[in-house]
């Protein structure tokens, strides 16, 4: 293939691109480690409903294993992961991950974001199992948007506390370690109503694509003059 | 192409249900990749200013076909915190390798097989191929037009630097731009 087909490519290419994320879900958010695609959150009391997660441990005299519950969707919108030996192995034990619908008492720190999720680890009797003493869960969940990053806050069924939270990556979702189970929820601050970006706050889209494009233009002529000048000089 | 599936599945394994998000997986992958092409016999050529330009005009064309696609107008830049800051490397790192091994390594070997057409179709198809067990069937279609124009790159710019330089833009573009 020559140059030109190369370039006859590239064109392709983009269209091709433009076309694929035109269609895309609207949370996906396209460009991820390359390509991170993320299904529309799904909301309680939404059609489809979002889904929970079970996983059951027999009882062993092995350590409890490190393991992940999560929830179906993609990316999972709410999932826990668990370092070996978190919990005490020597009885069966489940771990569940519900939605559940949201507690009256609202967190302090902002505006519940997503659905509020429950996790909870039970005997066989059906006995709340708390981790050991000093382990640190990590609950990954998923929220409707990266701006402002939410907190992931715990309810303990009186008040809710804010977690130290970081990003974990595609479809806006946010993790936060806990030594113990119960509802969490990711948390947008700033009180009932979340700040919306201001209209002028960023930089318009269309700026930003005119620019990149007289960039785009205006490099490939320079760059293959110099080429051009560099291999006339040897 | 086995070293490839070999080096995706170590990822897989290693990064669990996150592998998407999994920094050690991600890390552990991109030093599989470079170790197959290193074994390969992959070397590092002398880079060339036009493959650099070629390489930064594909990231920005990237950047920009996926800002047409976003519902929102205006850009932000993402908070700085330690996470981002760990990513940023690790993601490049990811990109670079997957590059050497896949329009470095494979294309040229494709290409004293069958032609730039076949190498070009085969790294296409790998590359999207790779990325399904991380994204999902879903990302096939993004997945081939990306590899497609990352391959495009390749043939224009002769050399593997460009589509390198173009994926690392737009990753970590991806991370930053909000």
């Amino acid at each position: 293939m020559t140059r030109r087909h190369g370039v006859v490519v590239v064109l392709v290419a983009v269209a091709a691109l433009a076309a694929v994320w035109r269609v895309l879900p609207a949370a996906s958010p396209a460009i991820y480690d390359g390509n991170c695609i993320a299904d529309p959150y799904v909301s309680l009391g939404g059609s489809p409903a979002p889904q929970g997660a079970t996983m059951s441990f027999p009882a062993t005299a092995a350590p409890f294993p490190a393991s992940e519950v999560f929830t179906g969707e993609t990316p999972p919108q709410a999932q826990v992961l668990m370092e070996g030996g978190s919990f005490d192995n020597a009885v069966a034990l489940t771990i569940r991950i519900d939605p559940v619908a949201e507690p009256a008492v609202k967190p302090s720190n902002g505006a519940i974001e997503g659905n509020v999720y429950k996790f909870s680890a039970v005997n066989a009797a059906g006995v709340a199992v708390a981790p050991r003493p000093n382990v640190l869960l990590t609950i990954v969940l998923r929220g409707t948007k990266s701006v402002p990053p939410p907190i992931i806050d715990r309810f303990n069924g009186t008040t809710w506390t804010p977690l130290t939270t970081q990003n974990s990556g595609c479809g806006n979702t946010f993790l936060a370690s806990s030594t113990q189970l119960g509802e969490f929820a990711a948390v947008a601050p700033g009180g009932a109503s979340p700040p919306q970006p201001a209209p002028s706050g960023g930089i318009p889209g269309a700026l930003i694509i005119g620019g990149l494009a007289a960039l785009l233009v205006i490099a490939i002529v320079v760059l293959f003059t110099l080429d051009r000048s560099r291999n006339r000089s040897r | 192409m086995a070293g490839i599936a070999v080096a995706t599945g170590l990822r897989i394994a290693l990064g669990g249900p996150s592998t998407a998000a999994s920094m050690p997986a991600g890390v552990a992958f991109a030093l599989a990749l470079l170790a197959l092409a290193a074994g390969a016999g992959w070397r590092l050529g002398r880079p060339s200013l036009a493959a650099a330009g070629i390489g930064v005009a594909g990231g920005l064309v990237l950047v920009a076909a996926w800002l047409t696609a976003r519902t929102s107008a205006a850009v932000d830049l993402a908070p700085v915190n330690t996470a981002i800051a760990a990513w940023t490397p690790v993601v490049a790192l990811i990109a670079v390798a997957e590059e050497v091994m896949l329009r470095g390594v494979l294309f040229n070997a494709m290409r004293n097989w069958g032609g730039d057409g076949w190498a070009l179709a085969a790294t296409t198809v790998l590359f999207a191929a790779m990325h399904v067990p991380l994204y999902g069937v879903g990302a096939l279609p993004l997945d081939l037009a990306v590899g497609l124009l990352l391959g495009g790159l390749r043939i224009v710019s002769g050399s593997v630097l460009a589509p390198a330089i173009a994926h690392v833009l737009a990753d970590i573009a991806g991370g930053w731009l909000l």
